[in-house]
């Protein structure tokens, strides 16, 4: 995977890791508040419940005791009157079912319809647990829970009317059923409830094949979803004590709903923060990637224009960072790599100054008008030099004699005319300095020009005898420039020409010994400049390079380095 | 980063859950009748984004305070939906708590409720609620006291009984109870210009007609209790009443108790000119306007009226179902009480729902209350005579 693909992924595996904690920590937080949240809040339902089912049992006992006192007289009334008058008690306290025992023998009962606390409900008068039958037949007021033929559950209070022997005792029982319908008004909000004796339980709601406590949560399956991964929440509260030794509790119980909310709006929100941050983490992580990537590609390319002989390339500094030092160390190394190699340049001419009458000023001025004359072709639109070809041009025009260092001496100064021989030793000198550039690894690329530096436009030249565009531009330059030079130049076997004269005698050869072009962009190069032989403004050749204090500011490369790279 | 973890932090952090629908329902049904509308409630519910659906159970007079009174309303009991009966429903418009129906919920309405229940809440075409269920009042017999459905209401007087068993009980007191007796005597207790009938006349005539049952001390006493309704479920389920005026919503509670019984219309007098005609009354949902979820108050309303649960409603309640096809299929009349009641509505009087109609029917029958119970019935020739100005 590439550099900016690992920044970005570094990015957004930075926001994952910080969203996962954060929300993580703030979900737990959360999820406890509610949870402690739910239990207080269930925990006072519990008391409510418990206030609720008390205020029944007072209802009951009061119930209890208005039929107690009624019934003395009831014996005296029809069975209908003694309905009658019962019903009018149960409608007072809102009570379901009252009956009244005479010993063992029920001698009048009253019910309402709406509960069907009807004969159904009957249950066996004494109740089974010893002590509560003691306490009843006592004659004492005894509340205790129990269940009928069908297994409801019944609250029953009893109150007994003395009479004036034991055999004219009477007891009123009422009887409150534990059942559904009961428990689903006392259910409050989603609770599910559960009456018990003790640890017994008496009666719950909903039961098995009701569906009661959904309410609250109607129309929401997620949350369901959600509700399995919590514990029910509960609470409960002692309401009374029942006779008998065992206390009459309410327990609810809830699904840990609010938690469950609060997970799904954590999750709900975790996703959509990971959304944004990762989001966020992209454009960001992209940006700094590009920003961080930009200096090392340019680096790259550098490095690989380099390995393929740009000597010219150079860095934009990138800041003081490690980039930064980078940068400079690379353009450090180019300087002296290319310094290196202006060295060895500059030995070879000097072996050739020191061979050949040629002086070293020749040389240079050969290599200044050489580069003036292709900036004259570029600005006329006719060719166009990058760096690194004007950095070739600038070597070969430098080296266009370097073959000369395989000639010998007398022939090379020779000032009489060349034997068959001689000249034949003379013509080989292009090809050996091509031969001696190759060799020089980096500046192979100036070894074709080199080895065409003498040949002719109209094909009259050596070594090959090429013509017209077969030759490269650079070795068309250099062939002309030699010659405008040779002819303004004081020469120890011939008089330096006037600069008219040597633009005439160009003019004359152009088309047969020069290119045209190049003869006419050399012609505004000497005009631009009428002495570009001592100094150009606009050079950029090799002298330049070797003392950088006087050199221009060289074209370097940016962060884009294939914009500047010719 | 920094932006994103504080932004983290702040969402997290949110509560998501304010303004969550919350329905509250008001029914004055009681017993197992709420707890199966609990039940289809939440079925009702299920798959609409509700938070929370609460049913309160009310008494049918303290839902008429709330509703139909210029009390100032109790903002955390305010509801969203209620079951009332259709002649609520004039007064309800007029007061602007209820609105039209959606067209599209009128349309469903028509192509799956029976007629006479779309008239019982419409007004000029005009849907203003949902017909839930039907409801008449009629005989309910023991057949081994009557073995054959009684002609008139003399031949329940004239049957011979075992002592202390009470031919007769209606509450007298309740002029909804009495409303089949009196048609019998002036035909309509409804004007033709749908104000509320009121016939001294009529009312006297049946009150001698009813002789038996008052001036008998335990008859008497069976058909002014406090309870009447309770009272008679007991007496009849210990074969100490042989028949008594009921509602199809009692008929649950005596298949748990009554060894037998037997529905049939209110039987006429032999001397009454018209066949009685009970009111035929619809309990039906109303959307209240001010509800904040009035569209999902109207889509829960809407489910309650689905054929399922129409039926399921019917078979727990025994209330009479109001969409076509429980009558097509015969899903409606499953048992012969159903089916007593069922004629009892076919022969019956739809309950006007105009306000007129029911403001008059409220104050005749807030007077027969109180001057029954002002003069208890030991002076009931006296009493007779000055409510209807003829000694009987």
């Amino acid at each position: 995977m590439k550099l900016r693909g690992q920044l970005v992924l570094s990015h957004a595996a930075l926001v994952l890791c910080a969203t996962l904690l954060i929300g993580t920590v703030n979900l737990f937080l959360a999820l406890r508040s509610a949870a402690d949240s739910e239990r207080a809040s269930l925990a006072r339902a519990a008391g409510l419940v418990a206030s609720q089912v008390r205020h029944r049992l007072d209802a009951l006992r009061r119930a209890a005791q208005d039929a107690a006192a009624l019934a003395p007289t009831l014996d005296q009334r029809s069975a209908i009157d003694r309905a009658i008058a019962l019903n009018e008690v149960l409608l007072r306290h809102r009570c379901e079912r009252v009956e009244i025992y005479s010993g063992l023998d029920l001698s009048a009962v009253a019910y309402r319809w709406e509960r069907g606390a009807g004969p159904g409900l009957r249950t066996r008068w004494l109740p089974a647990e010893p002590r509560v039958a003691t306490r009843i037949g006592s004659g004492q007021e005894t509340s205790w829970v129990q269940r009928d033929a069908g297994g409801v559950a019944g609250l029953k209070v009893s109150v007994s009317a003395p009479g004036a022997r034991a055999a004219e005792r009477r007891w009123a029982v009422v009887t409150e059923p534990l059942d559904a319908c009961l428990l689903s008004s006392l259910a409050p909000g989603v609770a599910s409830v559960t009456l018990l004796a003790g640890d017994h339980p008496l009666a719950e709601w909903p039961g098995r094949d009701q569906t009661g406590p959904a309410i609250g949560h109607a129309g929401r399956p997620g949350l369901k979803g959600l509700e399995r991964f919590f514990a029910p929440v509960q609470a409960s509260t002692v309401v009374s004590p029942l006779d008998g030794g065992r206390a009459l509790a309410v327990a609810l119980q809830t699904p840990a709903s609010s938690s469950a909310a609060t997970l799904e709006r954590s999750v709900r929100a975790w996703f959509l923060i990971l959304f944004a941050g990762l989001l966020v983490a992209g454009v960001l992580g992209s940006g700094v990637a590009a920003r961080l990537v930009a200096p090392l590609q340019a680096l790259l390319d550098g490095t690989a224009a380099m390995a393929r002989g740009h000597l010219m390339v150079r860095l934009e500094p990138q800041g003081k960072d490690e980039l930064g030092a980078l940068t400079t160390e690379f353009n450090r190394m180019a300087d002296e790599l290319l310094r290196t190699y202006m060295g060895i340049i500059s030995t070879l001419a000097e072996v050739v100054e020191a061979k050949s009458q040629f002086t070293r000023e020749h040389i240079e001025r050969v290599e200044r008008l050489v580069m003036a004359t292709a900036e004259a072709l570029e600005r006329r639109g006719w060719a166009r030099f990058s760096s690194q070809r004007r950095f070739t041009l600038s070597v070969a025009a430098v080296l266009h004699d370097v073959g000369k260092i395989a000639i010998s001496k007398e022939i090379l100064n020779k000032s009489g005319p060349l034997d068959d021989g001689e000249r034949q030793e003379i013509l080989t000198h292009p090809e050996r300095g091509a031969l001696i550039v190759e060799r020089m690894g980096k500046l192979s690329a100036a070894a074709e020009i080199i080895r065409c530096a003498h040949e002719h436009f109209d094909g009259s030249g050596y070594p090959r005898g090429l013509k017209g565009e077969d030759i490269p531009i650079e070795a068309r330059i250099i062939l002309a420039v030699d010659a405008y030079d040779a002819m303004t130049a004081d020469r120890p076997y011939s008089h330096r020409r006037k600069q008219q004269e040597a633009i005439a005698e160009l003019r004359a050869e152009a088309g047969r010994q020069f290119d045209p072009v190049v003869v006419e962009a050399l012609i505004d190069a000497v005009q631009q400049d009428p002495d570009p032989r001592v100094s150009s403004s606009s050079d950029t050749g090799l002298f330049r390079l070797l003392n950088p204090d006087s050199a221009p500011p060289e074209a370097r490369l940016s962060g884009r380095p294939r914009a500047r790279r010719g | 980063m920094l932006a994103v973890v504080v932004l983290a932090i702040a969402a997290s952090c949110g509560d998501h859950g304010e303004g969550a629908p919350r329905l509250r329902l008001g029914t004055f049904w009681g017993g197992g009748a709420a707890e199966t509308l609990r039940e289809e409630l939440l079925r009702a519910c299920a798959g609409l984004d509700i938070a929370e659906v609460e049913l309160q159970v009310v008494g049918l007079g303290a839902l008429h305070e709330r509703l139909l009174t210029d009390l100032p309303p109790d903002p955390t009991s305010d509801l969203d939906i209620a079951i009332v009966p259709n002649d609520w429903l004039g007064v309800l418009v007029e007061r602007k708590l209820i609105g039209e129906l959606p067209a599209t919920h009128a349309e469903k309405l028509r192509a799956s409720v029976v007629t006479q229940a779309l008239l019982a809440v419409s007004e000029d075409e005009r849907l203003f609620a949902y017909p839930l269920n039907a409801e008449a009042l009629a005989l309910v017999y023991n057949p081994r006291f009557l073995p054959s459905e009684p002609r008139t209401l003399d031949d329940i007087f004239a049957a011979h009984l075992p002592a202390g068993v009470v031919p007769f009980g209606v509450d007298l007191a309740n002029l909804y109870h009495l409303v089949p007796l009196i048609t019998s005597y002036q035909g309509s207790i409804t004007n033709p210009d749908g104000s509320f009938a009121w016939s001294s006349a009529a009312v006297g005539a049946l009150f001698r007609s009813l002789a038996p049952v008052w001036s008998d001390p335990t008859s008497r006493s069976v058909s002014t209790a406090a309870d009447p309704a309770s009272l008679h479920v007991q007496l009849f389920a210990e074969e100490r009443l042989a028949s008594f005026v009921a509602g199809p919503w009692l008929v649950s509670s005596l298949r748990q108790v009554a060894p037998s019984f037997a529905v049939a219309p209110v039987p006429p007098f032999r001397d009454s000119p018209n066949p009685p005609r009970a009111l035929v009354g619809y309990q039906s949902l109303i959307v209240m306007r001010r509800s904040p979820w009035n569209d999902l108050a109207h889509a829960v309303a809407l489910r309650l009226l689905a054929p399922d649960t129409q039926l399921r409603l019917s078979a727990r309640t025994s209330r009479l179902p109001v969409v076509r096809n429980a009558f097509v299929n015969g899903v409606a009349v499953p048992n012969p009480p159903s089916l007593g009641f069922l004629r009892a509505v076919e022969g019956g009087e739809p309950m006007p729902s105009s306000s007129r109609w029911e403001q008059g029917f409220r104050f005749a029958a807030e007077s027969l209350r109180a001057a029954l119970r002002a003069r208890p019935l030991e002076s009931t020739p006296q009493l007779l005579d000055e409510l209807f100005g003829e000694a009987p």
